[in-house]
């Protein structure tokens, strides 16, 4: 039975880890507080998605935490398991010289220095700041150009007009979903970073240590095995869940813009027949009912196709939610692989 | 809280939402055919005629009058639209006509609901009086 090991290394690696746990984590922690809950322009009909992407959000902290929080106690059982590994061999040592050469009790075998190379201080992670967007500004302009002249018709014949103020109040700022997105794309980035930086420190570590012969296939094995068939797929895992996030916060945006550009067609449609309608009204010599009438089914036509496109509006985000929960979920189960799965692991 | 999922547990999770966002991306939005929808029930309307005989307000010469002006290109259609016209043709035209459409306005409400266009435009003026002199 034979041990290769370099309890420096061990050393080394461990501080790799801690970092990936502190700076690492922690810096995505930051952005993430930053950038995938920040609710500028969400208003409108777009406030209903706070709640679900707050969750989202909650769940990418909650995750980071079990992560650091695991990652630290790796570290720590590596650490120790260096430490152990020392402590064996000062016993040894003392073992074989007392024995031989009777030597003095007060004497201890010092090993020469070997410092732990060919570490990083953790992922290198750069996070970039998601540009801001104003998307529906020239929209919601628009909107009202398009609304100006079949509102003052309606509200001149029949006295009010539902769609004054609520057409362009629901439109928020989609161009905000394109920039969540972006956040948890770069978050992405930053867990696939983590696992690569993770798999890097432990190719190196392997060529310290090997106690694949003193039985049970040695810590080395399980210890190898714990970083490479859990904690990088499970950063692999996290990544793939953020790509998800992303996914889904784009395609609500295209959804939204998709709406506007609806919106703005009906209200060009209806608004010319409306102009039509209110132009007979100035070249009468008797003012109708017939004249009146059709203005007024006009308007109330115009009214239930956007009624109309808001319920499709929100049955998309009821959709929005229903897939957030879905990947939530997904998420939570991986948090608590993360925070509660590799006990067989600490032990080593 | 369940711990014990191992990782190919989770891999079938993340299986499961990615389905999950292609599901939402493939699902229909009811926009794909929104405009044609719209366009229908626009012909529809189209087809519809207001029912009964046409019940008209002669209108009198003065407001005719500014009507001429803006087919002639001397006065914007909006001006008799906007009360505050600095025209004063065109605002006496905006007075004229304003409390005559919203009376014909609430008289559509009252042809829906059965009645015929005579009585309901009766109806109607007899309920704007009432609102204007709180009677």
């Amino acid at each position: 039975m034979s041990v290769t090991v370099t309890p420096d290394q061990l050393d080394g690696y461990a501080g790799q880890i801690r970092a990936n746990a502190g700076s690492a984590l922690q810096t995505m922690q930051e952005y993430r507080n930053a950038h995938c809950v920040d609710y500028t322009g969400l208003t409108g009909l777009l406030h209903l998605l706070r709640v679900p992407l707050g969750v989202m959000s909650d769940w990418g902290s909650q995750l980071m935490t079990a992560a650091a929080d695991k990652l630290w106690l790796t570290a720590d059982n590596l650490a120790g398991t260096a430490q152990s590994y020392r402590d064996l061999d000062l016993a040894a040592a003392d073992e074989l010289w007392r024995t031989v050469f009777d030597a003095p009790a007060d004497h201890r075998e010092t090993d020469a220095d070997s410092p732990a190379t060919g570490y990083t201080r953790g992922a290198v992670i750069t996070l970039a700041v998601p540009a801001p967007r104003s998307d529906s500004v020239e929209m919601v302009n628009n909107v009202y150009s398009a609304l100006e002249l079949p509102n003052r018709i309606a509200t001149w014949v029949l006295g009010w007009n539902p769609l004054e103020k609520g057409v362009p109040w629901a439109i928020g700022e989609f161009g905000q979903l394109y920039r969540i997105g972006e956040a948890w794309n770069e978050l992405e980035h930053a867990f696939i970073a983590i696992g690569t930086d993770l798999t890097t420190g432990m190719d190196t570590l392997s060529v310290h240590w090997d106690s694949s012969e003193s039985g049970d296939s040695g810590a080395s094995a399980a210890f190898d095995h714990h970083i490479r068939e859990s904690w990088v797929p499970a950063m692999n895992a996290c990544g793939q869940l953020c790509d998800l996030f992303q996914q889904l916060c784009e395609q609500m945006a295209a959804a939204f813009q998709e709406m506007v550009h609806e919106l703005l067609f009906i209200l060009n449609f209806y608004g010319r027949k409306i102009k039509a309608a209110a132009k007979v009204l100035t070249e009468l010599t008797s003012l109708s009912f017939k004249a009146v009438w059709n203005i007024k089914k006009l308007v109330s036509a115009l009214y239930h196709a956007v009624v109309d496109l808001y319920e499709l509006t929100v049955l998309k985000i009821e959709m929005f939610v229903e897939c957030a929960e879905t990947l939530v979920a997904a998420g939570v189960a991986l948090r608590n692989h993360i925070r509660g799965d590799f006990e067989v692991m600490q032990s080593s | 809280m369940d711990t014990t999922r191992s990782l190919p547990d989770v891999e079938g999770l993340l299986r499961a939402a990615r389905q999950k966002v292609t599901e939402f991306v493939a699902a229909p939005s009811g926009l794909d055919d929104f405009r044609s929808r719209v366009m229908e029930q626009a012909d529809q309307l189209a087809r519809l005629q207001s029912p009964g005989t046409d019940v008209g307000t002669e209108v009198p010469a003065s407001v005719r009058e500014v009507f001429d002006r803006i087919a002639a290109g001397e006065l914007p259609r909006g001006a008799v639209l906007d009360a505050d016209s600095e025209d004063p043709g065109a605002r006496a035209a905006h007075e004229w006509l304003t409390p005559r459409l919203r009376i014909l306005a609430r008289a559509v409400d009252l042809v829906d609901a059965g009645m015929s266009e005579s009585k309901a435009v009766a109806a109607a003026t007899d309920e704007y009086r009432e609102q204007r002199t709180g009677l």
